[in-house]
């Protein structure tokens, strides 16, 4: 049996970075999966974006121009109007305080930086409950 | 005045009673002589009163004896009013108001007006008589005549005698009066033996020159008052016996030659008596006043001995005091003060001491008011209370003299006699040189106590001083501003500049020679400005000979003279070495927290870069066909952005607080318990000691931390030896610290580089050696702990850490033996969820050689697995918390417990930063550890979560 050749075909997936640098990278590889990619670079373009059943994932940067409280908002906002999207967080560091807050949060994963964009996309097939990869 | 008058009209009766009616006078006449004698009592004033009485007195009696003949009565009154005048007037020129007839003056005076003056009054009474009654003028005058000059020698002393002399000096002494009483007797005796016939052939007429003896003898004996007495007693007796004419002396045919003969006998005799004891009395007084000036002399030379010798006020009065008394022979003498215009009493002497203060004032009063010496004599009268006291006390005379010093008056002397003649004007005067030698005495006393308090107060004075300018620990010093010589430095200056005081004073550009070359133009250029400035405030370095810098605030302030030019500078220099150092670290300090929130902010954005650096290579890498060597370019940049990854994330952690995990410590087992692992980590050529203080050293400290901090510092002594040395490791108790110290033999630290040692990335030991972390971490560590660090390097020689940690007096809390661990409770199944490789095997052996059954899992996702083939026998998760594949170590804990509830947990991470400032939270059943954790703490954990709860 083979894998689709687009996994994510018809997925929805939102990045919210406030870097391009990373921001290009994920967005060209899970288009390349077939995923439909959204961006946004701050908390309130962000936050304008999330809509019920808007989209399939989250792939959220902790820290958004220098503060976590920015991505924090953003998934709380995530939680409130598409309770059912899952979230995937992304810090530098991550401390136990902060993994059991975004955990209390509602985030699904939370993954350090930097993260091999195999791996960000196997979480995302997991939490999308997507076949494995071959 | 009645009595006056009626005295005087009874003596001019009596006189009439003697009258002789040829004479047309009487031979016998007191009355005359009595109003003279008042008069001569009394003071001037009453004098026209006195003579009015007597004028009317006289004239009645004159008009009762003549049958109211006023032409007789007239002149009789003329005649005695002239005569009595004379007599006053010549009496009084004479001997003045004091007049007592024991002056030979005196009774010469007295002589003359009985004998001049009343022969001129009886011409006028002769001649009353001789016209209106046709009385014989030659018999009536010399009738006149002889009357009156009996009575002005015998009643008129009498009189004055009795009452000037006063009765107590008889009354003092006994032997007096009976010598008096035997005189008198004999007197009288004889009067009355030859005066009053006996009858038959006895007559001892012919011995009348017997009272002639008897004069001299009363005269000598008793004075002017024993001769007029005497005389008053011979005259009645004689006069008696010329009256009855028998056997008698005077034995004229005639009665009134008879009586002629008696009167001029008795007058004889009395101008003799009285003349004779006038003039003993005179020399008696003289001799007298020469004893007293004597005695004066006496007093004033022992007064001035006193004077040479005594030390103190007190002494002095005291002393004069005592020789006015002893020497002086005065009864009472003291010494007043004039205070607050009062003057008081300070010392008495004499046998009245202590005496009545009343008998004080008087006279020391007066004198000291008025600056002149007072006299009060004991014949002047006087009502004031103080006299009274005076004369109850037995004093007769009273002197006071000032006691004057540089024209003021200090007080008063005051010097009291019995002798009623006392304190004539030579004893006056020599007393008044006792009293300015006094005076002189006790200025120069109170100069010399002045003197003495002045030196005392300079003494105390320089005596503070002294003790100011060597406690205290600044510096005081004065310097001459033109010359820039040295004139005081207080001894703080040998303490601060390391030099002595005496070399200061030599050489004054020493003081400058020894401020450090970068700061002494400032100096120099603030200390000559002072006259502008008005004073410098400077921090300046001082080089001491030894080579060490002191940092020292000095300030200087000028002081002007006159003319307000500067002539002076004096100042006050503090150490301020200490102080600077806590500000030099303080400044450390802050730049240190400085550095590390600028590196966490950097490396945040770094690592966002290198994660973007990693992606992008992962993108590449995923096209085919690619050039093998593009391939492992790829995987280069790959490593290497790994690599630098883990570099920043380090630098996130260190610029994070750490959470703290306290408990009470002791810092020697922390020390011991690390020291196998060190020996494995220090190289063969580097062999450990451990030199620890006999008692646990307990501190409130987080216990992983302190073992990063002496790990960290032993891979930091081991680095500096890389030609092999010893590494010490000390532990020791410095008062609230305890204090673990750790030394090398390495190369030691380049002074320049010291300051920056703790700095973030600071590394002198190559690239690719080490992250420039170490010290940094232990830095924030120690910091974390309000504890200290210290480092002493030298060169070539070694360097010494010494961290101090505020010690704790609560008990070690215990735990468990780092070499030996007991045996397992019992038989327990264990999951290991580790997602480091390395970490995880470790773990898993340590528990297995403690007879666990452990399963291993790299993964939440791993653990889920695992769990599905083994849960039922599972008892304890130790789980990372943070993992690879999203499950993190608290939902995978939370996932199990919905199964298994009775699972215990234990969460270890490495990431052990609080980033709100809360406390870790753990549910029940759950624990954390640490990472990384020494094996013990591992194995502890462990046995306490499996502990029964």
């Amino acid at each position: 049996m083979t894998a689709p050749a687009v996994p994510f075909g018809g997925k929805h997936v939102l990045f919210v970075d406030d870097e391009t640098a990373l921001l290009v990278p994920m967005r060209r590889y899970f288009e390349r999966l077939g995923a439909a990619v959204t961006v946004a670079q701050a908390r309130e373009s962000a936050a304008a974006l999330i809509t019920p059943g808007g989209f399939d994932l989250i792939v959220l940067d902790l820290m958004l121009g220098g503060d976590e409280r920015d991505g924090i908002e953003v998934l709380q906002a995530a939680r409130e109007r598409s309770g059912d999207t899952p979230v995937i967080v992304l810090s530098g560091l991550v401390t136990p305080e902060l993994q059991r807050e975004l955990s209390d949060l509602g985030a699904e994963a939370v993954l350090t930086k930097p993260q091999t964009l195999q791996e960000l996309a196997r979480v995302a097939r997991t939490l999308m409950g997507l076949p494995e990869a071959p | 005045m009645a009595v006056v008058a009626s005295t005087y009209f009874a003596a001019h009766q009596l006189g009439y009673l003697f009258f002789d009616p040829v004479a047309q006078a009487s031979p016998v006449w007191p009355a005359t002589a009595l109003v003279v004698a008042i008069l001569l009592l009394q003071p001037r004033a009453r004098w026209p009163e006195i003579a009015a009485a007597v004028a009317a007195a006289n004239l009645l009696s004159n008009l009762r004896a003549t049958d109211y003949s006023w032409p007789v009565s007239l002149g009789c009154l003329a005649a005695n009013l002239v005569e009595v005048a004379l007599a006053v007037w010549v009496i009084r020129r004479v001997g003045g108001a004091a007049v007592k007839f024991d002056r030979v003056g005196e009774v010469l005076a007295l002589i003359a007006a009985a004998t001049l003056g009343t022969a001129v009054s009886a011409v006028v009474g002769a001649a009353t008589q001789a016209l209106a009654l046709g009385a014989p003028f030659g018999v009536s005058h010399r009738t006149w005549w002889t009357s009156e000059l009996l009575g002005l020698l015998l009643v008129t002393p009498l009189l004055v005698t009795w009452v000037r002399s006063g009765v107590p000096t008889w009354q003092a002494r006994w032997t007096h009066m009976a010598e008096a009483a035997a005189i008198l007797a004999a007197w009288c005796l004889a009067a009355w033996a030859i005066y009053f016939p006996l009858g038959g052939e006895t007559s001892f007429a012919a011995y009348a020159y017997l009272h002639v003896a008897l004069i001299a003898w009363i005269a000598l004996r008793l004075g002017p008052r024993g001769v007029a007495t005497a005389m008053v007693i011979l005259a009645a007796a004689a006069i008696y016996g010329a009256s009855a004419g028998q056997g008698a002396p005077f034995a004229d045919e005639s009665p009134t030659r008879r009586l002629l003969e008696v009167q001029l006998y008795v007058a004889t005799a009395a101008a003799t008596g009285l003349l004779l004891a006038a003039s003993v009395s005179e020399t008696g007084r003289a001799a007298g006043s020469l004893r007293r000036a004597n005695r004066a002399l006496r007093t004033i030379s022992s007064a001035n001995q006193v004077l040479v010798r005594a030390a103190t006020e007190e002494e002095l009065l005291r002393g004069v005091s005592r020789s006015l008394a002893d020497e002086g022979g005065y009864p009472l003498a003291w010494v007043g003060f004039l205070e607050n215009d009062t003057l008081e009493v300070v010392e008495v002497g004499g046998e009245g001491a202590p005496g009545p203060p009343s008998v004080g004032r008087g006279p020391a009063d007066v004198a000291a008011r008025t600056g002149r010496p007072a006299v009060v004599h004991g014949r002047d009268s006087g009502a004031e209370p103080w006299w009274a006291d005076a004369r109850a006390h037995g004093y007769r005379a009273a002197l006071g003299l000032p006691l004057l010093s540089g024209g003021r008056t200090l007080g008063a002397l005051s010097v009291f006699s019995r002798e009623p003649e006392a304190f004539d004007t030579d004893e006056i005067a020599l007393l008044g040189e006792l009293a300015d030698d006094l005076a002189f005495g006790l200025q120069a006393l109170r100069a010399r106590a002045d003197g003495h308090r002045a030196e005392r107060a300079l003494a105390a004075s320089e005596e503070r001083f002294r003790q100011l300018a060597e406690n205290v620990r600044d510096v005081f010093w004065m310097t001459d501003f033109v010359s820039g010589r040295v004139l005081y430095a207080s001894p703080a200056y040998e303490r601060v500049w390391g030099r002595t005081c005496e070399s200061l004073y030599e050489s004054p550009e020493s003081r400058l020679d020894a401020v450090h070359a970068e700061d002494r133009e400032r100096l120099r250029a603030a200390a000559a400005a002072i006259p502008a400035s008005g004073g410098y405030d400077e921090e300046y370095r001082v080089v001491r000979p030894d080579g060490s810098l002191r940092w020292v605030h000095d300030r200087g302030l000028p002081i002007r003279d006159v003319a307000g030019n500067v002539y002076r500078v004096a100042g006050v220099a503090e150490d301020i070495t200490e102080r600077k150092g806590i500000e030099e670290s303080l400044r450390e300090s802050q730049k240190l927290e400085a550095v590390g929130r600028l590196a966490g902010g950097v490396a945040h954005d770094f690592n966002n870069m290198l994660a973007a650096i990693l992606m992008q290579v992962e993108m590449a890498g995923t096209y085919r066909d690619l050039p093998e060597d593009v391939q492992s370019a790829l995987t280069d940049i790959g490593d290497a952005a790994q690599r630098a990854s883990g570099l920043t994330r380090q630098l996130m952690l260190f610029s994070r607080k750490q959470v703290l995990h306290t408990r009470a410590l002791d810092l020697n087992a922390a020390v011991t318990g690390l020291a196998g692992m060190l020996r494995t980590l220090l190289r063969e050529d580097v062999p450990l000691h451990l030199r620890l203080h006999p008692q646990p050293l307990v501190t409130q400290a987080d216990a992983a931390m302190v073992d990063q901090v002496i790990l960290n510092l032993a891979v930091n002594a081991r680095d500096a030896m890389p030609q092999g040395g010893t590494l010490l490791i000390e532990t020791r108790e410095a008062g609230s610290q305890i204090c673990l110290r750790v030394t090398d033999t390495g190369r030691g630290i380049l002074p320049e580089h010291l300051p920056r040692i703790f700095e973030p990335f600071f590394t002198t030991k190559g690239l690719g050696r080490g992250t420039g972390l170490g010290l940094a971490t232990v830095f924030g560590i120690v910091q974390q702990h309000r504890g200290t660090i210290r480092v002493d390097s030298e060169v070539g020689r070694g360097t010494t850490f010494e961290i101090g940690l505020p010690s704790s007096a609560s008990a070690v809390e215990p735990a468990p033996p780092a070499t030996t661990a007991p045996p397992p409770v019992e038989r327990a199944t264990l999951l290991v969820v580790e997602d480091d490789h390395t970490l995880r095997r470790l773990t898993c052996r340590l528990l297995e050689r403690q007879g666990y059954v452990v399963y291993p899992a790299e993964s939440g996702v791993d653990a889920m697995r695992v769990w599905d083939e083994h849960g039922p026998e599972i008892d304890l998760l130790l789980t990372d918390m943070v993992m690879p594949d999203g499950v993190g170590g608290r939902e995978l804990a939370a996932r199990l417990r919905e199964r298994s509830p009775a699972l215990k947990v234990i969460l270890t991470t490495g990431y052990s930063a609080d980033i709100a400032g809360r406390e870790l939270t753990l549910e029940a059943g759950q624990s954390f550890l640490p990472k990384p954790s020494p094996p013990h703490e591992i194995l502890a954990a462990v046995r306490r979560a499996l502990e029964p709860t």
